[in-house]
């Protein structure tokens, strides 16, 4: 299917042109022109095919092709446009709160840590783990997002249910606490050479401690990252100074 | 100069991943950092700016409208501004620990600054889908694609003029200033490398949100410490 795979390849960008008041929706139109072109042969249903893609349009990026393919499949049986207007905007709302769950708000995490623990243990190959760590379940989803959508249409809402999102999102954050950990200890790792003695590394354990302990409360409370990163500084410079 | 303009084209093309094209996160500091070192020279001082700013932001997600700040910018800038001060006045390499807190320092506002960019680009991109709708009207369809291409210009050259801007400032600025510091104030910025990855961590442990999550949190950390043992 000609078409199909143009649609995938175009959804890489589906935020190209992305503005507040329309969001995606002229990606959404770019990415499905081509099948759009090929499904209606006469002018004026073109015309309507046309205009209702270019209606407002926001989702997860990577969930996007799901939705894609299932709209495509929609167009090819001549659904009616209403039907297929209900489709885009029941799918989006669901798949977007979804796909940024498990991208934004639980993968992208655990590669950030993962790698920085490692660039810290020294390897220099340590954005190269992060960007496996994401981009795996990123262009599976894309692909098997726009295969299902298609194969699927309606159909397409049980398939990425099976997947069981929620659930991963779960394991995954714990998971993710679990690299914190490690990521604590690869920073005395990497510091270990500036002090020296056991009990020097005993105090910076504590020191190291007590510091996430206090910024954690502090982003608890509400403060600013900038404000704290900041702060921190501040007290390095004034602690420095009776060193 | 042309390695800042270089540094602002390779950062402005990083930079389309934020949102305009592929998504794959090259744009994250980890990443853009070391490429950016790689770029020139000193890959080394990349990664650990990288590392420092990597976590900050790690919270802040493109959800519906919210824009984050820009952490792509901060990293190319920071490590850009680090490289060349130490390359060009302490011919060193890689940067020593207390001018990269400094270039981290100085890019923790930029990154503010570039998301007003951002947001105003994205107010820009408006016309984009308004020409889109004419053009359905006159029934020109062929042309309508583009509009969203044209999309790629506007987010490209917002990065690369306030890279290009902010980063020449910075550096020159760094150049003079950084030196102007006297010597007791610079000790205390190791310690600052320290707490600005442990601010990374807490940011990160919260963003887990884990509930009674301090037992995994101490097993990570008893299992780094045993890999710690063996590696050396």
């Amino acid at each position: 299917m000609g078409y199909l795979s143009s649609a995938f390849f175009r959804s890489f960008l589906i935020q190209s042109s992305w503005s507040f008041e329309r969001m995606q929706s002229l990606g959404f139109f770019y990415s499905i022109a081509p099948a759009i072109m090929s499904i209606h042969k006469d002018k004026d249903d073109l015309a309507e095919a046309y205009k209702r893609h270019l209606e407002f349009f926001n989702t997860n990026p990577y969930m996007a092709p799901a939705i894609i393919g299932a709209t495509i499949k929609l167009e090819e049986e001549g659904a009616s446009g209403e039907d297929i207007k209900g489709l885009k905007a029941g799918l989006m709302g669901a798949y977007g709160a979804v796909g940024d769950s498990l991208f934004w708000g639980a993968l992208r995490p655990l590669g950030a840590v993962a790698g920085v623990a490692l660039a810290l243990y020294g390897f220099m190959w340590a954005p190269i783990v992060f960007l496996i760590i994401y981009n795996l379940p990123h262009i599976f989803m894309r692909c098997y997002g726009i295969i299902m959508g298609y194969r699927m249409g309606t159909g397409v809402v049980t398939a990425i249910k099976g997947l069981d999102i929620p659930g991963k999102v779960q394991k995954i954050r714990v998971f993710t606490l679990f690299i914190s950990g490690i990521l604590l200890s690869a920073l005395l790792y990497a510091v270990k050479g500036g002090v020296k003695g056991g009990s020097d590394i005993m105090l910076l354990f504590i020191s190291l401690v007590l510091s996430v302990y206090g910024f954690y409360w502090g982003l608890e409370k509400g403060m600013r990252v900038e404000m704290l990163a900041v702060l921190a500084v501040g007290m390095s410079v004034v602690f420095g100074l009776f060193l | 100069m042309f390695e800042v303009f270089l540094a602002a084209l390779v950062g402005a093309f990083i930079s389309l991943d934020r949102t305009a094209f592929l998504q794959i996160m090259v744009s994250q500091p980890l990443v853009a950092g070391t490429l950016v070192g790689f770029l020139l020279g000193d890959p080394l001082t990349g990664l650990t700016i990288g590392s420092i700013l990597e976590l900050l932001w790690i919270g802040d997600v493109p959800m519906g409208s919210s824009v984050p700040p820009n952490e792509t910018a901060a990293a190319v800038i920071a490590t850009s501004i680090s490289i060349l001060t130490s390359r060009d006045t302490l011919a060193a390499q890689p940067s020593p620990i207390q001018i990269m807190v400094f270039s981290v320092l100085l890019s923790i506002p930029l990154a503010v600054l570039c998301q007003k960019v951002d947001i105003y680009v994205r107010s820009y991109n408006r016309r984009f889908v308004l020409n889109a709708e004419r053009l359905l009207e006159s029934r020109d369809f062929l042309r309508i694609g583009r509009e969203n291409l044209k999309g790629l210009i506007s987010f490209f050259f917002a990065s690369f003029f306030s890279i290009f801007l902010l980063l020449g400032v910075g550096l020159y600025m760094t150049k003079v200033v950084y030196f102007l510091i006297p010597e007791p104030f610079l000790k205390g910025l190791f310690i600052a490398f320290c707490l600005l990855i442990s601010l990374g961590t807490a940011v990160s442990i919260r963003t887990a949100r884990v509930k009674r999550g301090a037992p995994v949190l101490f097993a990570g950390f008893l299992m780094g410490m045993v890999f710690m043992y063996f590696k050396d």
